[in-house]
């Protein structure tokens, strides 16, 4: 089968601009993207970087973005991708090129898998033996724990595209195998941990890791268990970070008062009422808010119809958590 | 200059158990690793480990069918350290998380392998290596082992009898360095690119094994080659053999099956057979089911469907023999020492003498989880008794020079892409399954051949960063230096045993007692000796 591949080329040593080239191959009809790429750097340039090792979709190591698409290199027939004769590769998005397809996962993925913790300590008491579990317990741990960390949840996701504080689903789903693996010892630590600012709370429901995941794990879903099992186990966000925390509580409050949210007083409760430089801060947008009738007064908040069973839910909500 | 107490060059599984060894023995231990850890090919292992619990098994029972599958070839010492620990050591990985499938109990499940006379290999789905190699790497990520990666290691630093430490390339930069260390543990894990088709993943091209054999070492029972049966037609992929015993069929081009499920075979008689068969063979699922297809082959289900196009499911997958592994290796002794003071070696690019002839299946990764963590412990005692020297500063500006001189060379002619390809068809035609002197002689001359094109071989490419042809070069040459050592000790083997098969002298040499090959490399070429094997109990 010939197939013209466009592939993405940058060479910071020759000091050239980003740009595409332009490669005719011509394997058998069961070659894959990455068959494809070694032709091409084999026969014809051999220049052309792009990272790949297991050949066989285990080891995450050629992710790229093939038609447009998040994909691993070693797992896409070229006949299943191919559009008019062509392949387009280039790296994934949202992540440092250092040259042609090979791009920089150190701040992207590793440091943000590292900073989950996902390491198993030992629940106590540790047996003699194996911990007896049940299968059904680890088999979703298992399934997680596949995970090949090629990191296209991330370059799919939504949040991280413009906040990289973000961990990402790709950290998130390695910190959902160590918060659900029931022989780990640190399960309400680990779910502190991922409840600060950059963690689970951060996501913004798009969906798009469930997408981008080429082997169906579902990082979205794992994402929204551990915020599921935070909640279960009474584990607030920002436990670690005072004004996040005055900001629930502020959220909170307003909501079952009002049955609505008080934005004015939100954003001081939030700030602290004797942290003036916090409010200090506030002024101006309050300024520029006030003659577009945005500022409502704080505290004057009138109560929506049905406030009063609004509170009352969560009054009992709070009961049984208690 | 990095230096460190003890330094790991590999980051696969036997890498990781090391590095994990000597920081808990409480010394400055790095790793530096040609790909990310997680990139290794241990993630590609199956077929679990395995371990006597007890019941009616016992370490004794492994240790005999180990050394039965070893066809006489196995260190008795080596195999009963890896027998007696391997309980201990899977039961280490499942307290630290690695997700080893349960019994309706909540325990251990356990399936049957080829070879085994009793169920002893616990796996976690069809993806035990990936488990564990992921696991190994949290618990390195907790205790902050510094990671050098994407650094090849081109040369061992010997001094006075002592490794010194390693020089490096940084294969992001072209840049070199030396990492001093009182002791070094070579993990890097096989040679598998040596032979096509294969299932090894990219990186398996001998490093380690090449880089002791210029520092004098010998390689050990390097004939012994074995193939996987299950292995993808078109794709490096393979099926655990975990497969035959959950029920899946082997079965010939007419869909008949052609094993029976309750005498499951030693791998080189199933792969000759197999190899035998015409038009090819079939690895049927049907019978096993979806649910339990997806809760015990993971991988498998998704592997067949991306690159072989099949529902295991709803339709049988079709199988072939492929390369899978040098059983031999660098000599080491039970602790992974070799015959350098400081240097250690475990994992696939070691033979401390478990596999002998013929490696049991789930034995590889068993021992390098085992040796791998001996190996670490042992280089931090040595590391403890001495201090790091520094390595000669005209170390590194030797390297350099012959670098240029490399890149000085011609470009017409050979490329090391295609010298690469000539080895690698070679071996598996001369050197494969089934083999003779002729094939041998041929084997030896094209290999002499592809030696002397590889010292005149130029580079196309003269960039820094990400220079895959240099890498490759490097490659090359660490392959050139394993199929040479294969096909010398093939040659002088005049017996089948084991995976060795020879047409021409089709069976073992019951006049001898059995050996060991010993491949060093001579001042023309390799160099071939032969030692007994100890088959002895350890004290």
């Amino acid at each position: 089968m010939e197939t013209t591949f466009k592939v993405y080329r940058f060479d910071p040593e020759n000091g050239s601009k980003p740009d595409f080239a332009t490669y005719q191959v011509d394997l058998p009809d069961s070659a894959t993207v990455m068959d494809g790429l070694r032709q091409i750097r084999d026969e014809q340039d051999p220049s052309l970087a792009f990272r790949a090792s297991c050949e066989r979709g285990s080891c995450g190591d050629c992710a790229l973005r093939i038609n447009k698409k998040g994909r691993l290199g070693c797992s896409l027939k070229i006949a299943k991708t191919v559009k008019n004769g062509v392949v387009t590769v280039e790296p994934i998005r949202n992540i440092p090129v250092l040259k042609d397809l090979v791009y920089d996962l150190e701040g992207f993925l590793w440091k943000k898998i590292k900073s989950v913790q996902p390491w198993i300590t030992p629940r106590e008491p540790e047996p003699e033996g194996e911990y007896v579990v049940a299968e059904e317990q680890l088999a979703e741990v298992r399934k997680a724990m596949s995970c090949v960390m090629c990191g296209l949840c991330d370059e799919g996701c939504a949040v991280i595209k413009i906040d990289k504080d973000f961990v990402g689903p790709a950290a998130l789903t390695k910190a959902y195998r160590a918060v659900f693996d029931p022989r780990d010892g640190q399960h309400d630590e680990r779910l502190t941990l991922v409840s600060e600012p950059g963690g689970v709370w951060d996501c913004t429901h798009c969906f798009e890791a469930n997408g981008h995941c080429p082997l169906g794990l579902e990082p979205t879903d794992r994402l929204f268990e551990v915020r599921d099992e935070a909640i279960r186990q009474g584990i607030r966000s920002g436990t670690r970070n005072p004004k996040v925390q005055r900001h629930y509580d502020s959220f909170l409050n307003s909501v079952k008062r009002s049955g609505w949210l008080d934005e004015g007083r939100l954003a001081i409760e939030s700030e602290g009422l004797t942290n003036v430089a916090g409010l200090a801060k506030l002024l101006p947008t309050v300024i520029r808010a006030i003659p577009k009738g945005k500022a409502p007064l704080p505290y004057f908040h009138h109560k929506r119809p049905g406030a009063e069973a609004i509170r009352r839910i969560i009054d009992k909500a709070q009961r049984s958590e208690v | 200059m990095p230096k460190y107490d003890v330094l790991i060059v590999g980051g696969g599984v036997a890498g990781l158990q090391a590095a994990l060894a000597a920081k808990y023995a409480g010394v400055q231990v790095a790793l530096l690793s040609k790909t990310h850890p997680l990139r290794s090919h241990s993630a590609t292992s199956s077929d679990g480990l395995n371990a006597a619990f007890g019941g009616d098994d016992s370490w004794q029972q492994h240790a005999q069918d180990t050394i039965r599958a070893g066809a006489g070839l196995c260190d008795h010492a080596a195999v009963e350290e890896m027998c007696r620990a391997a309980s201990d050591d899977i039961i280490r990985l499942d307290h630290i998380g690695v997700p080893f499938n349960r019994n309706a109990e909540g325990k251990l499940d356990r399936w049957t392998l080829g070879g085994h006379t009793s169920s002893r290999t616990v796996f976690s789905a069809d993806m035990t290596g990936h488990a564990v190699l992921n696991t190994l790497h949290e618990q390195c990520m907790r205790e902050d082992i510094p990671s050098h990666e994407e650094w090849l290691a081109t040369s061992l630093v010997v001094e006075d009898g002592c490794c010194r430490g390693v020089l490096a390339l940084e294969i992001g930069t072209g840049n070199l360095e030396a990492f001093s260390a009182s002791a070094v543990v070579l993990a890097t894990g096989g040679a598998g690119r040596v032979y096509t088709p294969s299932t090894a993943s990219q990186s398996c091209c001998g490093d380690g094994m090449s880089l002791a054999y210029r520092a004098g070492l010998g390689l050990r029972d390097m004939e012994m080659v074995q193939y996987h049966p299950l292995g993808f037609c078109e794709r490096a992929a393979f099926a655990s053999e975990g497969a035959l015993g959950e029920g899946a069929v082997l079965c010939n081009s007419d869909g008949q099956p052609i094993l029976q499920t309750d005498d499951l075979p030693l791998r080189d008689a199933l792969c000759r057979s197999l190899a035998s068969a015409e038009n090819g063979a079939t690895l049927d699922f049907r019978s096993i089911g979806k649910e339990r297809i997806g809760a015990r082959f993971l991988y498998l289900e998704r592997a067949a469907n991306d690159m072989a196009g099949v529902s295991l499911d709803s339709a049988p997958l079709p199988v072939m023999p492929r390369m899978h592994r040098v059983l031999g290796g660098i000599q080491t002794d039970t602790n992974g020492a070799t015959a350098v003071s400081g240097l250690f070696a475990a994992g696939e690019c070691a033979s401390p003498g478990v596999h002998g002839a013929n490696a049991l299946t789930g034995n590889a990764l068993t021992a390098s989880v085992v040796f791998g963590r001996r190996a670490g412990s042992a280089a931090a005692a040595h590391a403890s008794n001495s201090s790091p020297q520094a390595i000669a500063d005209s170390a590194l500006p030797d390297t350099r020079r012959t670098l240029e001189a490399i890149f000085s060379r011609p470009t017409a002619g050979d490329t090391v892409v295609t010298i690469q390809r000539a080895l690698a068809n070679t071996m598996a035609e001369h050197v494969g399954l089934v083999r003779d002197e002729a094939g041998l002689q041929e084997a030896a001359r094209c290999v002499a051949d592809l030696q002397a094109r590889y010292t005149q071989v130029g580079l196309r490419h003269h960039g820094k960063m990400y220079n895959h042809e240099l890498l490759t070069f490097y490659e090359l040459g660490a392959l050139l230096d394993v199929a040479g050592a294969i096909v010398t000790a093939a040659q002088e083997r005049q017996e089948s045993r084991g995976v060795h098969h020879r047409s021409d002298f089709p069976t073992a040499n019951e006049a001898e007692e059995p050996y060991h090959s010993l491949v060093t490399c001579g001042p023309d070429g390799p160099s071939l000796a032969t030692s007994p094997v100890n088959a002895g109990q350890s004290g």
